[in-house]
C-alpha cells in the first residue's frame, strides 16, 4: 500500500493519474499482459491441444451474432480454434518474443553504446560505422535476411522448434543500433563530467566506472527506447509471422492469427481477421502511448 | 508547328484506340505458378495442365470419347503395335513442321529415365516411321489402354530440341535444367512470349493455329500471374486487376456466385483425395536419427484410417461441396466401384489398434502436405492433424507450396503425407502401378509406400492387356483386395472444382481434369 501511495505522490504517479489516455493505455496493457500471461488458467479453451478441437463447431460467430454461442465468445476459425482462446494464446507468443528481442537488443547494444563512448577512438569509429551501416537497412529487411539465412542453414525439422528463438535473434539483431547510439552519446556526456573524473583518478577499473557511474545514468532514455522498441519488436513479429516465416503456424502469435484470418476476409467470416488485428493494435497502440508518457516524464529538459 | 503537334496526337490516340479494342486480353490469377514448361520434368497436374495451352497432344478426351488432335486416326493393327496417322500442314510456333519424326520424339522422350511421365508411355518399348506422317507404337504386351494417356502428352520438335539441348527432360529432382523448362516450341493455341517464373507468364494467341476454326476463344493475349494467397487472389478479382482465378478459395464461392459482378464456374473434378503413407522404410523419413517408423505397421495404418472422419471433413473443410471418397481413384475410372466400402470413422477401434501395435500413448510423426496444389489441401491436413490428435497421434504439419512439396514427397523423405491423383489415363490399374507397384530402391517416383507385390504387379499387367470386360472387373477388383488389405491409402473425397471470372468473361469450359484451357474462354463482347 504505501509503495502504491508513494508512487502516487511522485512526479511520475502525479503526471500519470492526471492523464486519462495514459491511465486508460495502461489498463489496456496490464489486461493484455494478464490474458496472455495466465492463458493457461483464464482461455476458455486450448487451441494448441489438437484433440479438443471440434470439427464441426468451425466458423462459428462471435457470440451475439445469429449462430454465435457462448462457448465461443468471439467465434472459431476454420478449424474450430476458439478465437479468444487463440487470441490470449497468441498474444503470449507476441509478448514473449517482444519482451525477449528487446532484452536482446538492450544487451547488446548498451554495452556496445557506453564502450564506444567511453574508449571513443578507433574502437567507438568502429562500432558507430556498423552501426550506421545497418541503420541504413531497414530493420524488418535485416530480421528477414538472418530469419531466412538460419531456415536454409539449418535442417527443416529442427527449425520448427527453434523458430521462436531464431525470430527473437532476428528481430533483437535488427534492432540494437537505437540502443547503442542512445547509450554513446550518453555516455560522452557523462565522461566528461566530474565525479566520473573523479572515479578514473582514484583508479577505478573502467568495467565498474561503467557499471557503477555511468549506466544508472543512461537508464531513463534506456527505458523509454525499450518501451517503444516493445512495440516495434511486437509489430515486426506480427509482420514476419504475417509473411509466413515468423513463428510455426502450431503456436499461432497474433500475426500468424491475421494471416490465417485474412483468408475469410471476403467470405464474411470476418471475425477471424478482425479480432487478433484488434488485439494488436489496441496493444501496439497502448505500449507507445506509455512510452511516449515515459519520455516526457522522464526527460528533464521538457519538465 | 502546332498542325504537326495536333496530328502526332491524333495518331498516338488512334494507335491506342486500335490497340485496345483490337486485343481482347484475358488476365488470370492461378493460385501457384506451374513448375515448369515441361510436363514430363515436372509430372504435376498444374504443369501437365498448363502446357497444353502452348503444346498441343495426339488426342484427346471428351469425357465419353478420344477425339482426334494431332492424329488424325490411329488403330491397334496388331496386338502389340499401334499405328498413328498424323495431321498434315501442321507447324510449330518457330515455323518448323511437324511429322512423324517429331511425335515418335516426344513419345520416346518420355520414356526416358529422367521423365517424370513413364505412366504416360507405359509398356512402350520402340517406335516405327511408316512415312513421313504415319508412325507405329510398339509395347511390350498387348495394350489395349495405351492411348488413355496420350491426352497429356505434349509434341515437341525433335530438331527444337536438339538444338536447345533438351532432348531428354531435365531430372528436376536433381536440379538439372534445360530450355524445355522455360521456352516452349510447341503447336498449340497461344504462344509463350515471356516468362518470368513465380512472377509472370504472358502469351499471345498462334496465328497460324491449325485448328484455329474450332477455337472458339476470342482471347489475343494472357497474361498470369500467380496469387497464392486466397483473399488477395479474391481481391485481385474483385477490384479487377484480374479477369480470371484459378481456382477460386472455396470460402469465397457463395459470396462470389451472389455477387453482381463476378460468376462462378463450376465442375467436378476428376480426382480423388487421399491420404499415404512410408509402409516399408524402417525409419521415420529414411532418417535414423528421427527414429522408427510406425507406419510400417499394417495397424497403425488401420488406425490412421479408422480415426479420421471423413464426412466431416467433407461437410466442414470442403464446405459440402466434394463428395466423400471410397476409393483413390474417382468415379468415371475404368475400375472404380461405387461399392466398394470405405473404413468407418472408429476412434476407439483406431486406439485399440495402436494400443495393438505397441503405441498405447501414440506417437509423433511427421505429415508432408500442400498449400496450394488443390482446392483446400492445407486446411484438410490441420483438420487431419486436429482426429489424429485424438487418437494420441502428434503431428508435425507441414504445408509447403506445391513444388516444395513434391520434391519432398520425390525425394523419398515422406512417411506419411496428403495427396490427390487425377484421372490417370482413366485407368485404375495405371493409379495402382504408380501408386504401389513394384519400383527400384530409389526410384519411387510416387509409389511412397514402397510397397512390392508381385502378385499385385501381374494383376495390373492382366488388367491393361485383358480386353473382356467382365474378366477384367474381376481381375480389378482381385487387385483392389489385395491393396485394401495393406491399407496404404485414407482415401478422403473427390474435390469440386470452383473458377471465378468477372463479367468480362462470357464463357469458360471447366474441364473434368480441372484445367483451364485459354482456348476455352470468351471474353463478353
Amino acid at each position: 500500500m504505501s509503495i502504491l501511495r508513494r508512487f502516487a505522490n511522485s512526479d511520475l504517479g502525479y503526471s500519470f493519474l492526471h492523464s486519462r489516455v495514459v491511465v486508460a493505455a495502461a489498463i489496456v496493457v496490464a489486461v493484455v499482459v494478464v490474458a496472455a500471461v495466465g492463458a493457461d488458467a483464464l482461455a476458455p479453451h486450448n487451441p494448441f491441444d489438437l484433440a479438443s478441437l471440434e470439427l464441426f463447431d468451425a466458423l462459428t460467430p462471435p457470440a451475439w451474432e445469429a449462430g454465435g454461442q457462448w462457448i465461443y465468445p468471439l467465434g472459431t476459425d476454420d478449424q474450430g480454434r476458439d478465437v479468444l482462446s487463440a487470441i490470449m494464446y497468441g498474444t503470449r507468443v507476441s509478448l514473449m518474443v517482444g519482451f525477449a528481442s528487446v532484452a536482446l537488443s538492450m544487451a547488446i547494444g548498451i554495452p556496445l553504446g557506453m564502450i564506444s563512448g567511453y574508449f571513443g577512438g578507433m574502437l567507438d569509429s568502429v562500432i558507430m560505422r556498423f552501426a550506421e551501416i545497418q541503420l541504413t537497412f531497414p530493420a524488418i529487411l535485416i530480421a528477414l535476411l538472418i530469419d531466412g539465412i538460419v531456415r536454409t542453414a539449418l535442417p527443416r525439422d529442427i527449425h520448427s522448434d527453434i523458430a521462436v528463438f531464431v525470430l527473437i535473434a532476428a528481430i533483437g539483431f535488427s534492432n540494437w543500433v537505437q540502443y547503442a547510439r542512445t547509450v554513446r552519446g550518453m555516455t560522452l556526456v557523462e565522461r566528461s563530467k566530474e565525479y566520473v573524473q573523479a572515479a578514473q583518478v582514484t583508479g577505478v577499473h573502467p568495467l565498474l566506472i561503467m557499471l557503477r557511474h555511468i549506466l544508472p545514468n543512461v537508464a531513463s532514455p534506456v527505458l523509454v527506447i525499450a518501451t517503444i522498441g516493445l512495440a516495434l519488436a511486437i509489430v515486426t513479429e506480427a509482420t514476419l509471422s504475417f509473411l509466413g516465416v515468423g513463428v510455426p503456424p502450431t503456436q499461432p502469435s497474433l500475426g500468424t492469427l491475421i494471416r490465417i484470418g485474412n483468408d475469410f476476409l471476403f467470405s464474411g467470416e470476418w471475425w477471424i481477421a478482425t479480432f487478433p488485428s484488434v488485439t494488436l493494435v489496441a496493444l501496439v497502440i497502448s505500449v507507445n502511448l506509455l512510452g511516449d508518457w515515459l519520455r516526457d516524464v522522464l526527460n528533464p529538459r521538457l519538465n | 508547328m502546332k498542325k504537326f503537334y495536333l496530328s502526332a496526337c491524333t495518331s498516338v490516340l488512334m494507335l491506342f484506340t486500335a490497340a485496345s479494342a483490337g486485343a481482347a486480353e484475358l488476365r488470370v490469377a492461378y493460385k501457384a505458378d506451374p513448375a515448369s514448361l515441361d510436363s514430363s520434368a515436372n509430372w504435376d497436374a498444374n504443369t501437365i495442365r498448363f502446357v497444353l495451352n502452348f503444346y498441343d497432344p495426339l488426342l484427346d478426351y471428351d469425357g465419353k470419347d478420344f477425339i482426334p488432335v494431332l492424329a488424325e486416326s490411329w488403330e491397334q493393327v496388331e496386338p502389340t503395335r499401334w499405328r498413328f496417322q498424323l495431321r498434315k500442314g501442321v507447324k510449330f510456333h518457330d515455323g518448323r513442321d511437324f511429322g512423324a519424326e517429331d511425335a515418335m520424339f516426344s513419345i520416346m522422350r518420355a520414356t526416358v529415365p529422367s521423365s517424370r511421365a513413364k505412366s504416360v508411355v507405359r509398356g512402350v518399348t520402340g517406335v516405327e516411321k511408316i512415312d513421313d506422317h504415319t508412325f507405329d507404337v510398339i509395347t511390350d504386351i498387348p495394350r489395349p489402354f495405351l492411348i488413355n494417356m496420350f491426352d497429356r502428352l505434349p509434341m515437341l520438335s525433335k530438331s527444337w530440341a536438339e538444338e536447345n539441348n533438351a532432348l531428354a527432360p531435365a531430372d528436376v529432382g536433381k536440379e538439372q535444367s534445360n530450355a524445355a523448362l522455360v521456352e516452349e516450341n510447341g503447336t498449340g493455341p497461344f504462344i509463350l512470349e515471356r516468362r518470368d517464373p513465380g512472377r509472370q507468364t504472358t502469351a499471345v494467341r498462334n496465328p497460324d493455329y491449325w485448328n484455329a476454326a474450332n477455337v472458339k476463344s476470342n482471347i489475343d493475349r494472357v497474361t498470369l500471374v500467380p496469387i497464392s494467397s486466397d483473399a488477395s487472389r479474391v481481391a485481385a478479382l474483385l477490384s479487377g486487376e484480374v479477369d480470371l482465378i484459378v481456382p477460386a478459395p472455396m470460402q469465397d464461392v457463395a459470396r462470389l456466385e451472389a455477387g453482381s459482378d463476378t460468376t462462378v464456374w463450376k465442375g467436378q473434378e476428376a480426382r480423388g483425395v487421399f491420404l499415404g503413407f512410408d509402409a516399408t522404410s524402417d525409419n521415420l523419413g529414411k532418417d535414423v536419427s528421427r527414429g522408427p517408423n510406425p507406419f510400417k505397421d499394417v495397424r497403425v495404418r488401420t488406425a490412421v484410417y479408422q480415426a479420421i472422419d471423413a464426412d466431416a471433413i467433407n461437410r466442414v473443410v470442403m464446405r459440402g461441396n466434394g463428395s466423400v471418397a471410397n476409393m483413390i481413384v474417382p468415379p468415371g475410372v475404368i475400375g472404380y466401384d461405387p461399392n466398394r466400402p470405405r473404413l468407418p470413422y472408429d476412434l476407439a477401434k483406431a486406439r485399440e489398434l495402436l494400443a495393438e501395435a505397441g503405441y498405447p500413448d501414440g506417437f509423433k510423426a511427421p505429415m508432408e502436405c500442400s498449400n496450394d496444389r488443390d482446392i483446400g489441401d492445407a486446411a484438410t491436413c490441420e483438420a487431419v492433424a486436429a482426429m489424429l490428435a485424438r487418437a494420441g497421434i502428434q503431428i508435425d504439419l507441414q504445408s509447403r507450396p506445391s513444388t516444395q512439396f513434391l520434391s519432398a514427397l520425390l525425394g523419398g523423405g515422406a512417411s506419411f503425407y496428403r495427396f490427390s491423383w487425377g484421372n490417370n489415363g482413366w485407368a485404375a490399374s495405371n493409379t495402382m502401378s504408380d501408386l504401389a507397384g513394384c519400383k527400384p530402391e530409389g526410384q519411387r517416383g510416387f509409389a511412397i509406400s514402397g510397397y512390392c507385390n508381385p502378385e499385385l504387379d501381374e494383376l495390373v499387367k492382366q488388367i491393361n492387356s485383358e480386353s473382356d470386360v467382365v474378366v477384367r472387373d474381376e481381375l480389378t477388383k482381385k487387385a483392389w483386395d489385395i491393396l485394401d488389405a495393406e491399407r496404404l491409402f485414407v482415401p478422403l473425397h473427390y474435390p469440386p472444382i470452383f473458377f471465378a471470372s468477372t463479367k468480362a468473361v462470357g464463357d469458360v469450359e471447366v474441364n473434368s481434369d480441372g484445367s483451364l484451357r485459354w482456348a476455352g474462354v470468351r471474353k463478353a463482347d
